[in-house]
């Protein structure tokens, strides 16, 4: 069986291979020679033939390369025309210009017929739907003819003026082009369709079987003496059924010719005969093909909707097995009837041998009562169910999906059922732990203490928000749900939230704004937002921590510090001013010491002054109670003196007055100067003063003045504080110092004492009688002089044996200011 | 011939102390109670000693000094200062305007002549000597 099934294209393609040029010549050649081939055909007498094969060709090719082959058509007809007109005794312009207008006619009639054909019919092989062969034989065989016969007759009968013959020749001519068309365009048209890989052995067989019934056929009607020319109903049928639409074109031709020649040869001698005959066959050979051509069409026809048929047949099938749910089909009593491979592995049988059973030869009574009860509550109702079955099988929880259909027969009345059923264990699984997840997330999103919220980035509506967010912001979810981002900020910062959540996608997001909340109150934030698909919308989940108090103990801490700052700056300035004060306050100070020390010393000058030269009786002599009164005026005086160059001195040095002035010097001297000073006051109290110098020590760098007061002081109190005994000096070298030891053999100083012995006014026995002169100012002057100095002085006594002062001073001290 | 001592003091009591003592030790003296009392009299009655006070009204000792040594003749005149100005570096100021040596106040009338003469030169001292 061959199955043509038309692709469009395919035509044209064969013919448009040709250069147009050569297709033009080459129609207008075969043109030209069926149109010889014809005529000598044609019936004793008369230029017309049974039937007129080139109106076949010039229509296929019409139809099959488009209405430009008509110049090919005009000229193969004009020639064809010309070489009829030659016989008769017709003038040569005559005979052109009536061929030219047969021509015409010839031309006319292919272009109308290819025009409505392709007009009407949907599809370009017209042989190929029933709608496309009634087509083709109306139009274009049987109406476009008659306008070329109509011509060619007309014309020629105008021209002869013979019109006699017009009724007859009009009715040759048409019947002639006719059944050229009918016989040839099948076959011109249908010649690409020939499939050479179905002619296998079998067929040959047959086809050379065919060809022989077609032949002994032929001999039976045309070489017997009985009319038997039916005989060929059945030949062309077998042709019909078991050949193509090509094969049985030609099969047709070929008998068309047999009846033709046949006809010629039996009425060889018998010209009207043949005239009457001519009709005859021209109407058998008509009635066969068009006869055949229909038939055929409706055949191929079906054969076509048969083969998609069985086409959908096989997909449907093959769906339905590949299908990897289950499937089953039962009738109305519940016997299966049919199902596919995976509903037979289901239950273990091949999906042949389903047939006839039911569900109790599968399964547990009480589960195929079950099963048997649903399919018959769905067929009583016969509404399409979708169900989900949840079944404990092996101890494991498995869930099936049960899709079930009615099966109808073609009136619609339900003769069935059709069972659809899968897995959906593994679904429902990921079912239920999506929604554990979510639920998860949803209770992380509800209940966080941090407010959250979802806006849509499109359209920036909230979409959901958390209970925290409520909370915070004092809106109920409905008047949430009815806002947009922009709503909960001030109105300096909604542009700018607008463009930025918009230009959000795909990032991550951190920012710090305000928000309004409903109650009006402004807080600062801090949000973070990420990009979150909500229900299928693109949107943003942003977390909004609330930074207010956190703003305002910074805003705190700013005002505290520039408070601060200020507060430094104001005590700045009025340290400037104390300081400034102070040093004016030094000023006066310095200037007030300058004036008492002349001040004061002015007044004592004249005081042991006079009382001096009294003493020494230059103004007149003294009786001796005059002399002890006059010396004790003169010890009071210069201990007044002394007292006031202390407390000078103590005043100086805490003041920063007293001025150091350095020089190189002899240290021996100094001593020496020292010891002269001082011996006549410890000859006074018959003590022994010694002094040892170590010789190596020879000058040294420092105040001179000074350092002789601290020696002349450690040196008088050591004497003033020893009644028994000896002082002694000894002065050495320790490293870069030199050292003035003064040690004595007097009273000493406890322990408690030594604390206080440099404090200014202090006088070991204060409290008591003050068996000793001084002014108490004087190791505290001499502690502060030999700080000035760049040294220390230190004490070791023990009460009773003596005491030992020590004095270290550099040998050279960096001169300062 | 006695040694003439000029003393430049504005203090009526000193001046009265410091004479009395001098002359007492067999020397002249003049007396100058202010700064341009004593140059006039430094310049007119050629001194061989002069004792100064630093503290006086007007001119100071210092200026005094300074004014008197720009007089070539009086260039070896010992010029003593005496006075209470005990504080650091009236010593050296005093030295630096030109005097010779330095007395402070109060003087103590036992060792005041000695101290006096050691600034005087051989030549004055031996001047001193025959007087």
């Amino acid at each position: 069986m061959t199955l043509e099934i038309h692709q469009p294209a395919k035509y044209s393609k064969l013919l448009i291979k040709w250069p147009w040029p050569v297709l033009l010549a080459l129609i207008a050649v075969s043109y030209y020679f069926t149109a010889r081939l014809g005529l000598t055909f044609a019936f004793e007498g008369t230029n017309a033939s049974p039937v007129w094969m080139p109106s076949g060709i010039a229509l296929a090719m019409a139809l099959l390369a488009g209405y430009r082959v008509w110049p090919a058509i005009f000229i193969g007809a004009l020639m064809a025309n010309l070489q009829v007109l030659s016989v008769s005794e017709l003038p040569f312009s005559s005979a052109f210009f009536l061929s030219s207008i047969t021509a015409i006619g010839n031309t006319m009639e292919t272009i109308m017929g290819a025009w409505l054909i392709s007009k009407f019919s949907n599809h370009p092989n017209p042989f190929e739907t029933l709608k496309g062969t009634t087509l083709f034989i109306v139009a274009g065989a049987l109406f476009a003819t008659l306008i070329a016969a109509f011509i060619g007759s007309l014309s020629f009968c105008v021209f002869t003026n013979h019109w006699i013959v017009f009724d007859h020749m009009l009715l040759n001519w048409w019947f002639g082009d006719t059944l050229g068309i009918l016989i040839l365009t099948p076959i011109i048209i249908n010649w690409n369709q020939i499939k050479f890989n179905y002619w296998t052995l079998a067929k040959l067989g047959e086809l050379a079987g065919f060809i022989f019934v077609l032949g002994f056929t032929s001999y039976l009607i045309f070489f017997t003496k009985y009319n038997l020319i039916y005989l060929f109903i059945p030949v062309l049928l077998w042709s019909i059924f078991r050949f193509g639409k090509f094969e049985t074109s030609v099969f047709v031709f070929i008998i068309s010719g047999l009846a033709i020649w046949y006809s010629m040869h039996h009425y060889v001698n018998n010209a009207l005969r043949q005239n009457e005959s001519i009709l005859v066959i021209q109407s058998f050979i008509g009635v066969v093909a068009i006869t055949f051509l229909v038939l055929s069409s409706v055949i191929y026809e079906r054969k076509k909707m048969q083969l998609s048929l069985i086409e959908s047949l096989v997909k449907y099938r093959t769906l339905l097995e590949n299908l990897p749910q289950k499937i089953f089909v039962k009738n109305k009593e519940l016997f299966f009837v049919s199902c596919n491979d995976n509903f037979a592995k289901e239950i273990n049988i091949q999906s042949s041998e389903i047939g006839g059973k039911t569900d109790y030869d599968f399964f547990s009574k009480e589960l195929a009562e079950k099963y048997r009860k649903e399919d018959l509550d769905f067929l009583e109702t016969g509404k399409p169910v979708e169900t989900e079955m949840c079944e404990i099988r092996d101890g494991q929880t498995c869930w099936t999906q049960v899709i079930k259909v009615p099966v109808k027969d073609g009136n619609g009345s339900i003769v069935g059922v059709q069972g659809i059923f899968w897995d959906i264990t593994e679904r429902k699984l990921a079912e239920e732990l999506l929604r554990i997840s979510e639920e998860k997330y949803r209770f992380l999103f509800e209940r966080n203490p941090v407010p959250l919220l979802i806006y849509d980035t499109d359209t920036l509506y909230f979409l959901a928000v958390n209970e925290a967010f409520i909370k915070q912001y004092g809106f109920s979810i409905s008047e949430v749900l009815s806002m947009q981002l922009p709503d909960l900020y001030p109105s300096e910062e909604k542009n700018a939230i607008i463009q930025v959540a918009k230009s959000l996608y795909g990032h991550a997001y951190v920012g710090e704004w305000h928000h309004i909340r409903k109650d009006g109150a402004v807080i600062s934030i801090i949000a973070t937002s990420h990009d979150i698909d909500y229900m299928g919308r693109k949107a943003r989940i942003a977390v909004v921590i609330d930074i207010t108090d956190r703003k305002l103990a910074e805003l705190e801490l700013e005002n505290y510090r520039k408070h601060l700052e200020k507060m430094v700056e104001e005590r700045t300035a009025e340290l400037e001013i104390a300081k400034e004060r102070a040093e004016s306050a030094d000023q006066l100070k310095s200037a007030f010491l300058a004036t008492m020390s002349h001040e004061l010393r002015t007044p004592l000058n004249s005081i042991i002054g006079f009382t001096g030269m009294l003493l020494q009786e230059l103004p007149g002599p003294l009786n001796d109670e005059q002399k002890k009164q006059l010396r004790m005026t003169q010890k009071s005086g210069r201990h007044l003196l002394s007292l006031i160059n202390d407390i000078l001195d103590l005043s100086k040095i805490e003041a920063g007055q007293l001025k150091l002035s350095t020089d190189r010097f002899k240290i021996s001297d100094v001593v020496q100067n020292v010891i002269d000073i001082s011996r006549p006051f410890a000859q006074s109290k018959n003590l022994v003063l010694t002094c040892t110098i170590d010789p190596e020590l020879t000058e040294v760098v420092s105040d001179q003045m000074r350092v002789q007061q601290v020696i002349i002081n450690l040196v008088n109190n050591a004497l003033k504080f020893t009644e028994i005994g000896s002082v002694k000096v000894n002065v050495f070298k320790r490293d870069n110092y030199f050292v003035v030891k003064v040690s004595d053999t007097g009273i000493g100083i406890d322990s408690g004492q030594l604390k206080t012995l440099f404090k200014p006014f202090i006088q070991i026995d204060s409290g008591v009688a003050r068996k000793h002169e001084g002014t108490g100012l004087g190791l505290s002057i001499s502690k502060k002089l030999v700080t000035m100095l760049g040294g220390r002085v230190s004490v070791e006594s023990e009460p009773g044996k003596g005491s030992t002062f020590m004095v270290e001073l550099p040998l050279e001290i960096v001169d300062q200011v | 011939m006695k040694l003439k001592v000029l003393i430049i003091e504005d203090n009526e009591q000193n001046m009265y102390m410091l004479s009395f003592l001098l002359e007492k030790n067999n020397y002249e003296v003049l007396q100058a109670f202010n700064g341009l009392e004593g140059i006039k009299a430094a310049i007119e009655k050629s001194p061989d000693v002069i004792l100064l006070d630093i503290q006086l009204p007007e001119m100071d000792g210092y200026q005094i000094a300074l004014e008197l040594r720009k007089r070539n003749d009086l260039n070896n005149i010992p010029i003593v200062a005496v006075t209470s100005h005990a504080m650091v570096g009236d010593r050296e100021k005093a030295i630096a305007s030109g005097a010779t040596g330095y007395i402070e106040k109060p003087i103590d009338p036992d060792n005041f002549i000695k101290r006096m003469e050691s600034y005087f030169s051989e030549e004055l001292l031996q001047k001193r000597n025959k007087s």
